[in-house]
């Protein structure tokens, strides 16, 4: 291993942390922490040292869920109505029961939200951080952060927590 | 004074400074209302934090060490096949150019994919034996004990019906055939995944592999068929 592969596997824990609070999975979470190892390995050449990786790993990880959620909507509207139970139970949703409230309240946010609560609340991310990780003013951050938090705390206190 | 959710949310997550920073301490020391949403809102990060650090504790897994070391991955192998194969130009020192390209691809396949002694896809790429069977006869969502499950029918916005299909024999494959005159074309072949273990991505399978589902959805000119339109379709020789 060079010295990028040693860095990426020093960030392992972080990256699936960060897929983990998106996925609610851990299966689903590994398997997004593996495409974006992947596509990093493949795209070496793109990140500039001068950015964290950390940072730069999390805006592939933010691509390679995106692009799953689409392929997963569009395999899903291509299935048979009698299939679409079973494509859902593939999905991982089937494990709801066993996800922790928080896990569950998260899943229940939509996509952007969801983004920006895993950056700044589970990561840790500054703000500046985070809308750059995610390629958006910081003022839609700060209304996706408002937003999250308020759903987060309605769901968590309907949910019993 | 008011405080808007943005600001108090600001001063929770440690990004307000200087006169901001002291505008929202002052409003929360007035007001135990405000002082009880920061606390709502510190308890909620609070609670994200030790639901998902545990994850950052675990080791990390070891396929994901080896995806690392790895290095740069190999591409997935997936086959595009030409819409339309181009016309024969035939250089007088060769058979035909077609030819010669469908045959390499042909040594591809039969490395790639499962393509059995008894054939199901030709030189031509044209699906035959169980294959073109299955294709001709089989409705979606039939139980069968075939080596083949259909997926999707529906009509593509050329003209012709296309059937997307999974082959559990052998290694096992998914694709994507269109009627050509009486014989299916294909169109796309994708390897069944899962790390050389076929047996529970075949049989999760209730989905389509990204690049068929691509492609079914570029060329398709409607959804897919019911059961109604797909037995009409059947019945109409996939006319």
């Amino acid at each position: 291993m060079d010295g990028f592969q040693r860095d990426l596997v020093a960030l392992l824990p972080r990256l699936r942390r960060f897929a983990r609070s998106l996925t609610g999975d851990a299966t689903l979470a590994d398997d997004l922490v593996q495409t974006a190892v992947e596509r990093a390995l493949v795209r070496r050449d793109q990140w500039r040292p001068d950015s964290a990786l950390h940072s730069w790993m999390f805006t592939l990880m933010k691509n390679a869920w995106i692009d799953d959620r689409r392929a997963h909507n569009r395999r899903t509207a291509w299935a048979r109505p009698a299939e679409e139970a079973e494509a859902v139970a593939d999905s991982g949703a089937a494990d709801l029961p066993t996800r922790t409230v928080i896990e569950r309240a998260m899943e229940a946010l939509p996509s952007d939200q969801r983004l920006a609560v895993a950056l700044v609340l589970v990561e840790g991310l500054s703000y500046a951080e985070a809308s750059k990780v995610l390629n958006i003013p910081e003022g839609t951050l700060t209304s996706r952060l408002v937003r999250g938090r308020t759903t987060l705390m309605a769901s968590l206190q309907g949910l019993g927590a | 004074m008011t405080l808007s959710d943005q600001e108090l949310i600001a001063y929770a997550d440690g990004e307000l400074a200087g006169a901001k920073r002291a505008r929202v301490e002052a409003a929360i020391a007035a007001d135990p209302k405000l002082a009880a949403r920061l606390a709502a809102h510190r308890a909620l990060a609070a609670q994200l934090t030790s639901a998902f650090d545990p994850v950052a504790r675990e080791p990390a897994p070891e396929r994901l060490i080896a995806a690392v070391s790895a290095g740069r991955p190999a591409g997935a192998t997936v086959i595009p096949f030409p819409a339309r194969r181009p016309a024969a130009r035939r250089p007088a020192w060769l058979g035909g150019g077609a030819v010669a390209a469908s045959l390499a691809l042909g040594l591809v396949l039969g490395r790639v994919f499962w393509v059995g002694q008894g054939g199901w896809i030709g030189d031509d790429l044209t699906a035959h034996g169980p294959l073109a069977q299955a294709l001709n006869t089989q409705l979606t969502g039939a139980a069968t004990d075939s080596a083949v499950k259909i997926g999707v029918s529906f009509r593509a916005a050329d003209g012709p019906i296309c059937r997307t299909f999974s082959v559990t024999r052998g290694k096992g494959f998914d694709g994507l055939a269109c009627r050509r005159g009486s014989a299916w074309a294909l169109r796309i072949a994708v390897p069944a995944t899962g790390d050389g273990q076929t047996g529970d991505y075949r049989t999760a399978a209730s989905t389509l592999p990204a690049p068929v589902a691509d492609l079914a959805q570029s060329l398709a000119a409607g959804p897919a068929f019911d059961a109604a339109a797909e037995a009409k379709a059947r019945s109409d020789a996939w006319r």
